[in-house]
């Protein structure tokens, strides 16, 4: 019905998600034969795995658009991605989890960005079952993708343009430009990526993998402590309450966060002394939040546009109401809002620093 | 006798005879049903499962419920009490048409507040009594052929939406008439059924536009689907009224002569697909504010959220009765939705069965192309389905 776009092996580098890198690593190493990974030729696969992983970590996401690596070995990039889901897997940790997901999507979602558009097509198709097409026989610079499909990601974008009240919907069809479809595929991709690390599958994994996600999570866990920091300046990302440790680490991760979440954080921030710039960059750095909308509302919560009022952030009780409360820990019972915490958290540490 | 024993004696004998009509929604075995019984109590015995149509329809006809229910979902364990251990596989897309959600000039007329501590009646929205300041309001709502003619033309509206936008068929879409208030349709197209909460609430907010930025849109277009054309349209339809009919809407008299003056310029911008902005400029910010949020009303659909969006919703099983009006529940077509009269088409007993109650203060009502009422401490021979209809809302009692 359609034409078809073969992939080649440079195409399975840029998105080794499909069926068609699917079926290359099925053809080089049996369906799950892991052991084959103990020959010594696959070491490069161990290692580019790891990389993979760490890369996903210490790059911040608006930083991958220049994120330059020269592929020395088609097999090795392609093989090292589902050795890395699986010691994702293993890893066990949401928060890096879905940081991987979402890192690999967009790298994926750049590259179909400029893309041939026949190709762009044969992946969303073939790799994902979506109905979509060309609007005109000509590539116009227009696709339309099946309603459903589009719901199915577009649903956790929150931009105005997103809603499909303010797309045009015919007889089912969502009219969208391919850099949207691209964004939309990224959605799917880190879905995709992430559902695949949670499946449940019994492994037996050979000792030297085992041994590197060993290796891997002593490296994650030094940079949990260290990663929130970065952007932080003067602030004391170490002193933040649980609920607001949570919701930064769901914006880093790419999460979704509903508004009231980004409201509270945002007040947080900018309370105890967090410059404009640096939550500006926060927000859009894991995500696709437009800057200019961001810096207005998050100027607007500071009080330097509209109502010039300075909100607060919610209290406890609201947090919980919300559903934002993650649960107290020994301090929490002592104080009712999360600023309060902050302050006597940061206080008691630099007190402990100074008697050190 | 005891009203709640008289309706349910009726309900028995009505299901007695017709319980075969009563069908099983598809897929049976994974539905959860939930019933309320005639007691005082009216809590719903919920998380019953039917293997088959023969065993649901045993049940109702010795259960004999006041109300009868079945989950939109499906489920693997369906008569699993908790939710996590149900098994969800996915749910039906249903919408929620009810008089409730819509305006009509005839609700001033028929509704009522009535202050639980003094007892004044009100026929106007208060939160506290004028009379006493009580903030024990009860709201009394009724309903009438020009209410429920409303929710029929929004069901249209809904449905052409689901054809044109959507791109799925009337035929393939099930519309069912509430027994009460208004109408429910049911979508159980297999690529809708795994749609989550999110995706639904998409779909709402598409139909009542929420969320709808003009600025995004840009293009008004009568050729086109979606909002940019219904809203061209609706404006069309505006911008052709007559000043008399313009004025019978509350439009104010500055943006009626604006509307007659401008009207060309703006048919012709509707018809070659103008901006927005264009129209906008044409009519100056207050009057475009007023016509615009009178398109709006005629291109939106005001569906009831919460129904759609709740992927574990009971829905009332068809054919059977509503405890609060002894109407039947009634699946249709859209060409037998033209046609139906609720308070004729959805009578469980004839009008010639004649029955004696005492009416305390109810209002009118048109039941079976006769009007009844209003009536305050009457006692009268009423046909079965008007007596019916006043003892299930608690106006009346059998004597």
């Amino acid at each position: 019905m359609f034409k078809e776009a073969k992939l080649t092996s440079t195409d399975l580098v840029k998105y080794p998600f499909t069926v068609e890198a699917l079926n290359y690593v099925e053809r080089k190493l049996g369906r799950l034969g892991l052991e084959e990974l103990l020959n010594p030729n696959y070491e490069p696969v161990i290692e580019r795995a790891t990389t993979r992983i760490k890369e996903s970590v210490l790059t911040p996401i608006k930083n991958i658009p220049t994120l330059k690596r020269r592929v020395e070995d088609n097999n090795v990039e392609i093989l090292s991605f589902p050795l890395a889901i699986i010691m994702m897997k293993l890893i066990d940790d949401p928060y890096f989890q879905r940081r991987f997901a979402l890192f690999e999507a967009k790298k994926a979602s750049l590259n179909l960005e400029n893309e041939d558009v026949e190709k762009l097509l044969e992946i969303a198709r073939k790799s994902f079952g979506w109905e979509i097409s060309k609007v005109n026989k000509n590539f116009s610079g227009m696709l339309k993708i099946r309603f459903t499909d589009y719901l199915k990601n577009a649903s956790k974008l929150r931009e105005d343009k997103w809603k499909l009240v303010n797309r045009h919907l015919e007889y089912g069809d969502v009219y969208v430009t391919k850099a949207e479809t691209a964004r939309l595929l990224e959605e799917e991709i880190k879905n995709h990526i992430q559902s695949k690390i949670s499946e449940k599958v019994v492994l037996e994994l050979p000792e030297p993998i085992l041994k590197k996600v060993e290796e891997l999570k002593v490296f994650l866990k030094e940079q949990k402590k260290t990663l929130p920091e970065e952007t932080f300046g003067k602030v004391d990302s170490k002193a933040f309450p649980p609920c607001i440790k949570n919701i930064y680490t769901d914006i880093l991760s790419g999460k979704n966060v509903p508004h009231i979440g980004r409201f509270t954080l945002t007040a947080f921030l900018v309370q105890i002394g967090m410059s404009i710039d640096d939550i500006v960059k926060l927000y859009t750095s894991a995500t696709d939040f437009d800057e200019k909308i961001t810096r207005y509302q998050v100027e607007h919560i500071a009080g330097l546009v509209g109502g010039k009022t300075r909100y607060k952030p919610l209290n406890c009780e609201s947090m919980q109401t919300h559903g934002l409360c993650v649960g107290k820990d020994n301090l929490c019972q002592k104080v009712k809002n999360p600023l309060t915490y902050y302050k006597k958290a940061s206080r008691g540490k630099r007190v402990k620093h100074e008697s050190s | 006798m005891n009203p709640l024993d008289f309706i349910r004696e009726k309900f028995r004998l009505y299901y007695l005879e017709n319980v075969d009509e009563i069908k099983a929604p598809t897929f049976v075995e994974k539905r959860e049903f939930g019933f309320i019984p005639f007691r005082k109590e009216k809590t719903m015995i919920r998380h019953r499962g039917f293997e088959s149509q023969k065993k649901l329809q045993d049940f109702i006809k010795t259960f004999v419920p006041s109300d009868a229910y079945y989950s939109s979902a499906y489920y693997q364990n369906p008569s699993e009490e908790k939710m996590s251990e149900k098994g969800w596989l996915g749910a039906d897309l249903i919408f929620d048409l009810d008089c409730d959600h819509i305006q009509t000039s005839c609700k001033k007329e028929h509704d009522s507040w009535v202050c639980l501590d003094c007892g004044e009646v009100f026929n106007k929205s208060i939160n506290k009594c004028l009379n006493c300041s009580s903030e024990k309001i009860d709201e009394e709502k009724w309903v009438c052929e020009e209410c429920l003619n409303a929710a029929k033309k929004e069901v249209l509206k809904l449905l052409k939406i689901f054809e044109e936008d959507f791109g799925i068929p009337e035929k393939t879409i099930g519309i069912v008439f509430s027994g009460h208030r208004g109408y429910h349709i049911h979508l159980e197209h297999e690529t809708l059924i795994k749609l989550g909460a999110d995706e639904r609430k998409e779909i709402t907010d598409y139909v009542t536009g929420l969320g709808l930025k003009l600025s995004i849109l840009q293009y008004l277009d009568v050729s086109k689907t979606g909002w940019s054309g219904r809203l061209a349209r609706a404006l069309y339809d505006l911008c052709l009224k007559k000043p008399e009919d313009l004025e019978s809407l509350g439009l104010r008299e500055k943006t009626i002569k604006k509307i007659v003056e401008k009207r060309d310029q703006i048919l012709n911008l509707l018809s070659l697909g103008g901006e927005k902005e264009k129209v906008e400029k044409i009519l100056g910010k207050s009057v475009w504010k007023e016509v615009f949020k009178e398109a709006f009303q005629e291109a939106s659909v005001p569906v009831d959220t919460v129904v759609t969006t709740d992927v574990h919703r009971l829905i009332r099983l068809p054919y059977t009765l509503h405890g609060k009006t002894g109407l039947k529940v009634i699946p249709l077509t859209l060409e037998k939705l033209y046609e139906f009269d609720p308070l004729n088409d959805a009578l469980a007993f004839p009008m010639d069965e004649k029955v004696r109650v005492r009416v305390r203060n109810a209002k009118k009502i048109k039941i079976g192309g006769e009007i009844y009422g209003p009536y305050k401490d009457d006692v009268i021979n009423l046909p079965m389905p008007v007596a019916l209809f006043y003892v299930c809302r608690g106006k009346a009692v059998p004597v």
